[in-house]
């Protein structure tokens, strides 16, 4: 993470204490954030699709990897079930 | 379940026109990851701190560790199950778990230090991670809890996958998040180079 995006959060944070009582402006924020999270996914597939290197991989050695992944997804997200903060 | 078939077929339609070359994406801003998460957290920003108090923020206490603790106790456990099914060396397995799903970092230091199969291996695993954190994030939330998405996201819950878990687990574990991909941010190099050490 660039130290741009803890400015961009800082920023954020700075407009977000001023509009605390301006509810149309936060709906207007909460919609462009469900609209830049879909955004965020499709750049995100893109950079995979251009990605000649992981899409070669993924052909060699992709069940391995998921599974692998898939695992420690699993077990992490079941052990958060005794945890309490 | 709406919300993860959408989640895919974005992530699936992106790869798409990526594969098929549709987008020139160098000339628009908005195709761009950094530029997009810019924007997101920036958005994150305003929204945490429009819903949330002063007095919520003081309820913060040590006891957040334990997540970046469960996240490091995850890997080392899933990696013993992870060795049932895969046939590497199990200080392999466990540099590649230690990713946390950095993958740009950990997959470079792997592939120096035990070379390309191993790397790319890596540089999978960590991106599958961080995908499969973005797509079961809602199930994640509704079954095992809001922290669980933080955990499972690594190092990433502090960017990519930090507005999904604003989203579905909500505002009040955007600190949680962030810490806790901050934390193991800074733990990845040290950990995968012990791991490709051995």
């Amino acid at each position: 993470m660039s130290i741009s995006f803890f400015v961009a959060l800082f920023l954020g944070a700075i407009v977000g204490v001023l509009v605390k009582k301006n509810k149309l402006f936060l709906k207007i924020v909460n919609f462009s954030m469900n609209l830049s999270i879909y955004t965020l996914l499709f750049v995100m597939g893109l950079e995979i699709g251009k990605n000649g290197f992981i899409l070669e991989n993924l052909v060699k050695i992709g069940v391995e990897s998921f599974v692998f992944s898939a695992v420690l997804v699993l077990v992490s997200v079941s052990l958060t079930k005794f945890l309490k903060i | 379940m709406k919300s993860m078939i959408i989640i895919v077929f974005m992530l699936i339609l992106g790869i798409i026109v990526g594969r098929l070359d549709w987008l020139d994406t160098e000339k628009m801003f908005l195709l761009n990851v950094d530029n997009v998460l810019w924007i997101l957290l920036f958005l994150i920003g305003i929204i945490t701190f429009a819903n949330m108090a002063i007095e919520d923020l003081k309820k913060i206490s040590f006891k957040i560790l334990l997540v970046p603790f469960t996240a490091i106790l995850g890997m080392l456990i899933g990696v013993f199950f992870v060795k049932i099914f895969i046939n590497r060396s199990l200080w392999d397995l466990m540099a590649v778990g230690s990713g946390f799903g950095y993958y740009s970092l950990s997959s470079v230091i792997i592939k120096h230090a035990k070379g390309a199969e191993l790397g790319a291996l890596a540089l999978l695993t960590n991106i599958f991670r961080e995908l499969l954190t973005l797509i079961f994030t809602p199930l994640f939330v509704k079954h095992f809890g809001p922290l669980s998405p933080i955990v499972s996201g690594g190092a990433t819950s502090m960017d990519v996958t930090l507005p999904m878990i604003v989203k579905y687990a909500g505002v009040n574990y955007t600190f949680v998040a962030l810490i806790n991909g901050t934390i193991l941010s800074l733990l990845v190099p040290f950990i995968v180079s012990f791991f490709v050490s051995l």
